[in-house]
């Protein structure tokens, strides 16, 4: 059973938590590369009235990337797993919410810039179901990370390892505590 | 206690994000933005071959939307949004040698693009490669901007990045109908496949 917990780690947290980190280190990288191109796409998904939330548009176009950036790296560390994983979760929410209403709208035409020039997923650079879907499949890994945490190769249970080794209060800590017991951590 | 946790970590992360999204804002050199305030005159033809095309300033007012009867207007009259060149405008600059410069998707270029127009959507204007073609065309010579038209706003972001390009262009235009337009109205039209299709009106 606790044998599991090391596959389950190695095999789908690990690799989850690095890739769609590095995913969007990845985006954040490329927007904060040219943030008024991001900040025209915003404006291109007619979400937000440019006439009287220019500095919205701007403020979002700034913050975005920054946050994902850190959720990212963060999610990467697998320190903050599980809070890295919501936000990353919440913007992949976002997002698609957005690429509908344009989806639905006939009368927008958007550039996604969802990784700035670069194509990921073998999606063009205009808004379609092309990247609907890649969000989606994106969104899996996400909800099972804030569901299951960072699993033993995280920071996290590093930290939760130092701080409470003994008392289970957390999962990560309890199955710390657990390998602590065993003598599975010392090193 | 748990998920109480992930909640401020959440807000701490975002509040994060919001302080260096707003650094990061403040030390950019160039400010991002839209030039809605940005006046740029509108720089009178210097007497040369351009044909005199009346280009209105560009006000909020909608000059009594489109008339009813729109039925007698010719195709290449129908006026686009406020302050943009109609079909017969843009194609009197065409005629005179004005550069055209396509602000739409790679895709939807590479497909079909109006004649020996150039490829330079906003964020390609501010590419090393969008600085070396807009290096390539001469600073007084007119620039006419289309995308896919009406809604399209890929022309407004392209003409602001041509401004912002430091080259010292004097007369980029919009052409308010877009590529469809001017493909249904029979003007040059170049495909993927190098055929050159349509004329003058």
């Amino acid at each position: 059973m606790k044998m599991n917990k090391w596959v389950e780690s190695s095999l789908l947290q690990f690799p989850l938590r690095v890739g769609l980190g590095g995913i969007f280190c990845l985006a954040a990288y490329t927007k904060l590369g040219d943030v008024q191109s991001f900040a025209e796409a915003i404006k291109g998904f007619q979400v937000v009235d440019v006439e009287n939330y220019e500095h919205l548009i701007v403020f979002g176009a700034f913050t975005m990337p920054w946050v994902e950036m850190i959720a990212g790296v963060l999610l990467i560390l697998g320190l903050w797993t599980r809070a890295g994983a919501a936000i990353v979760s919440l913007m992949l929410v976002l997002f698609m919410a957005a690429l509908m209403h344009v989806i639905f709208d006939d009368s927008i035409s958007a550039d996604c810039s969802c990784f700035g020039d670069v194509k990921i997923g073998g999606c063009s650079s205009k808004v379609g179901w092309c990247q609907v879907i890649r969000d989606l499949v994106m969104l899996v890994p996400a909800v099972y990370l804030v569901w299951r945490g960072g699993g033993v190769f995280a920071l996290d249970a590093l930290l939760s390892r130092k701080t409470a080794p003994l008392k289970a209060q957390t999962p990560d800590a309890q199955f710390v505590s657990e390998q602590v017991d065993e003598g599975g951590f010392r090193g | 206690m748990h998920i109480c946790t992930t909640t401020t970590r959440v807000c701490a992360i975002i509040g994060l994000g919001a302080i260096v999204g707003v650094g990061h804002a403040l030390i950019v050199r160039v400010p991002v933005g839209f030039g809605h305030k940005a006046i740029v005159a509108p720089v009178e033809n210097t007497g040369t071959a351009i044909p005199v095309v009346h280009v209105p300033e560009l006000t909020n007012e909608d000059p009594g939307e489109n008339p009813t009867e729109a039925p007698a207007i010719d195709p290449l009259d129908i006026p686009g949004p406020p302050g943009k060149l109609t079909l017969r405008e843009a194609y009197a600059l065409y005629d005179e040698g004005a550069y055209f410069v396509d602000a739409r998707h790679q895709e939807e270029f590479d497909e079909s693009h109006i004649a020996g127009a150039l490829f330079l959507p906003a964020q390609r204007i501010r590419s090393k490669a969008g600085l070396d073609e807009l290096e390539m065309i001469p600073p007084d010579i007119t620039i006419v901007i289309y995308c896919v038209g009406g809604e399209c706003d890929a022309s407004e972001n392209a003409k602001l990045a041509i401004e912002r390009s430091g080259f010292g262009f004097t007369d980029i235009r919009i052409m308010g109908r877009g590529f469809e337009d001017w493909a249904g109205a029979g003007l040059p039209v170049e495909h993927a496949d190098g055929t050159i299709t349509g004329d003058q009106p």
